[in-house]
């Protein structure tokens, strides 16, 4: 039924998609009167041909997959989509520039958008459950960041350090960013991380140390995490900044990319190397092993909150079913081993007869 | 027509048709796509334990190979990468080429599988199937042909029963895990395997592949989207497109205290290398390997570099030993043409020739 349903709407856009790319093409490429005094190369129309078309057909496309969610080809083709189509606007608004200082313009405005471009590029590998457990963060973490702005920092020792990195990575400074969120987890692990330590007096004692469990482990995913993300972003952008500076070199030289295939080709080609570079370095290892380990952490103290909350309810519980598994698992193993000895035993009474 | 910004507008146009022609063309493949022809090699299912199941496939030559094959393939991903479509079947192959052919496939563990130890694996699961084999088949041995982690299986298998095993060829197979080569085997060493362990107790598929695609995450996020985006029009590239799709994300969970083990033993203490290793009570000698040994690698292997592969040949006894190498990558061992044409025959008669 919902497979009829999507097939019938796939027709009724499939028919509207021609209606639009017949009016895009109009708009594209029949001058008005107004636009035939304008240049036939620099228009804009032509050139924006292509990304309103993606749109369209990417709309349509994405409304009638719908239905296969549960094959995980089409979600990540239309990831792998999106990320292709803002490296395109990207790569539009890039081209569109001549001076050096609409390039810095321009670097500014899309530095923020390429991380987010970055992001989504590097959500896409996670399993659907993790990747809610990391946006949920990252979206967090800047509110946690700003409140703590105003009511925990003036408590840390390294005050002006950490103001004068956080007001560096707001110009765009990456490293700086970076800096930030490492000091921050130093100086958390240092003071309020403590906090949470504190040993716990009286009846609820049990139910109020596991809560400062979870809040400081909590706290402790983000600081990862936002590390973990900004070396990542860190390396977009840097990647992003030799794209710019090689492209000006080969504009001069004649040698850049002409299409936005072929830049596009340049420009996946460059990350991937400049990425497996960081990931080939010591520290990401361990960086990597620590975002892991504090997402193992948090999940775990979830889960035991989730079981605390079930402790009063008729149902087993994942702790129950654990010892439930072990005690199968060695009665199975006690019952091949002794499964074994008797046929071995039939076979040497079956000899000796 | 060069705007002056060095693009080539017309070019980029027509670029921009092209793709799109393809893209309304290929919705219509890709809706209709059907990927069931993987996993149908004729076979039957001979002997099962647990969620392990034993296959034989029906012989494709008259009189096939008189010592049967049994195939070990990894925990991660499932075994019918060996029969993804029937014109890209290294089984097919190896079946028309004479082989008697046996293969593993070890299912989906669930939770209740979570303390299964390499122990069950190696000395239960394997053993019991190699069992049944030579009980069916009356035979004494075997051969073994171990793929990926199935390999480094095989070769332990091998040095703790050389008695059973006629000739082993590995496949693509981690043995030294002592190398910075692959990204796996150095993020491997900082992982804190415990507590993931703990924390899942039977480790999920996705999560693993997650790992697998940060190994590239450009090639295997997004130009391997474009491509496919640019060749929708195709139906068979659709199709074949789609059905590795399925099987690269048709990962099975892993049972945590068998990958608690291999990553601490292997990834982060190399003990099979060093001699160290033990698989429940017994003790894992590389040097018990004795028979003949065919150890085949991908040279643009990014999960499994050579440099993990190679070595086995120096730490076996076997005085007939081979090392062989493609120019492919992991996957592509079994699903390229080089492979169809190159590895299967070369396979095929290296055993045949030591199995009469």
């Amino acid at each position: 039924m919902c497979k009829q349903q999507s097939d019938n709407n796939f027709v009724d856009q499939y028919f509207e998609l021609q209606k639009k790319m017949f009016h895009t093409w109009q708009e594209s490429f029949i001058p008005t009167k107004k636009e035939k005094s304008s240049d036939p190369i620099t228009g804009q129309n032509p050139i924006d041909f292509f990304n309103q078309w993606v749109h369209t057909s990417y709309d349509a496309f994405s409304k009638n997959i719908n239905f296969m969610k549960e094959n995980a080809a089409p979600n990540n083709m239309l990831g792998a989509l999106e990320s292709y189509q803002n490296l395109y606007k990207f790569w539009n608004n890039f081209t569109s520039i001549n001076d050096k200082e609409q390039l810095e313009k321009f670097y500014s405005n899309w530095q923020k958008e390429y991380t987010k471009m970055i992001s989504n590029h590097f959500m896409n590998f996670l399993p659907d459950s993790a990747q809610s457990l990391l946006k949920d963060p990252i979206d967090l973490y800047q509110t946690y960041l700003n409140t703590s702005k105003n009511f925990y920092t003036p408590w840390i020792n390294s005050f002006n350090e950490s103001q004068s990195l956080l007001g560096k990575s707001c110009m765009g400074d990456t490293d700086a960013f970076l800096n930030y969120s490492k000091l921050w987890r130093k100086n958390y692990e240092k003071t309020f991380g403590r906090v949470f330590d504190i040993p716990a007096l009286g009846l609820g004692k049990e139910s109020f140390e596991n809560d400062l469990k979870r809040a400081d482990a909590f706290i402790t995913y983000m600081n990862t995490i936002n590390e973990f993300f900004a070396t990542i972003y860190k390396v977009g952008t840097e990647t992003m900044e030799n794209i710019m500076k090689e492209y000006q070199d080969m504009l001069k030289k004649g040698t850049q990319p002409k299409t936005f295939k072929e830049f596009y080709e340049y420009w996946w080609k460059e990350n991937e190397a400049a990425y497996i570079n960081l990931f080939k370095t010591d520290d990401f290892s361990k960086l990597l092993s620590q975002v892991v380990d504090a997402g193992l952490i948090l999940k775990q103290n979830m889960d035991k909150f989730f079981e605390e909350q079930l402790d009063f309810l008729p149902f087993p519980k994942m702790s129950d079913m654990k010892s439930l598994y072990k005690t199968v698992y060695d009665l199975k193993k006690q019952v091949k081993n002794l499964n074994k000895q008797i046929i071995n035993l039939n076979k040497n009474t079956n000899d000796m007869e | 027509m060069y705007s002056p910004f060095g693009i080539d507008i017309e070019k980029s146009i027509e670029d921009s048709l092209d793709l799109q022609k393809k893209f309304v063309k290929g919705m219509e493949n890709l809706l209709d796509v059907e990927v069931t022809d993987s996993d149908i090699t004729p076979k039957d299912l001979v002997y099962s334990e647990d969620k392990m199941k034993l296959y034989h496939y029906k012989p494709l030559v008259k009189n096939p190979c008189k010592v049967p094959t049994l195939i070990v393939y990894a925990l991660v991903n499932r075994q019918y990468m060996m029969d993804i479509q029937q014109d890209r079947s290294v089984i097919k192959n190896l079946l028309e080429l004479g082989l008697d052919v046996y293969i593993m496939d070890w299912g989906y563990p669930t939770k209740e599988d979570m303390y299964l130890t390499m122990d069950d694996y190696i000395n239960g699961y394997m053993n019991n199937a190699v069992e049944y084999i030579r009980k069916a088949e009356k035979i004494d041995q075997l051969n073994l042909l171990g793929v990926c982690q199935g390999g480094t299986f095989s070769a332990i298998y091998s040095s703790i029963y050389p008695e059973k095993i006629k000739n082993l060829v590995t496949m693509v197979t981690p043995i030294d895990f002592d190398t910075d080569d692959g990204l796996l085997f150095k993020w491997g060493k900082h992982l804190n395997i415990d507590n993931m362990v703990d924390t899942y107790g039977v480790l999920p598929g996705a999560l693993m592949n997650s790992g697998y695609l940060l190994l590239k995450p450009f090639q295997l996020m997004l130009d391997k989207y474009v491509n496919l985006f640019e060749n929708m029009d195709q139906r068979e590239l659709v199709q074949n497109f789609m059905r590795m799709e399925k099987w690269i994300f048709d990962s099975p969970g892993q049972a945590g205290e068998t990958l608690r083990q291999f990553v601490k033993d292997l990834y982060q203490e190399n003990k099979l290398i060093k001699g160290t290793l033990e698989i429940g009570d017994k003790k894992v000698d590389l040097k018990n390997i004795n028979m003949p040994v065919l150890n085949i690698y991908a040279q643009y292997d990014h999960l499994v570099p050579p440099s993990a592969t190679i070595p086995l040949n120096d730490h076996i006894s076997s005085t007939d030993k081979e090392l062989c190498s493609f120019p492919v990558g992991h996957i592509g061992m079994y699903v390229s043409s080089k492979s169809q044409k190159q590895m299967s025959p070369k396979l095929a008669k290296w055993l045949m020739d030591r199995s009469k």
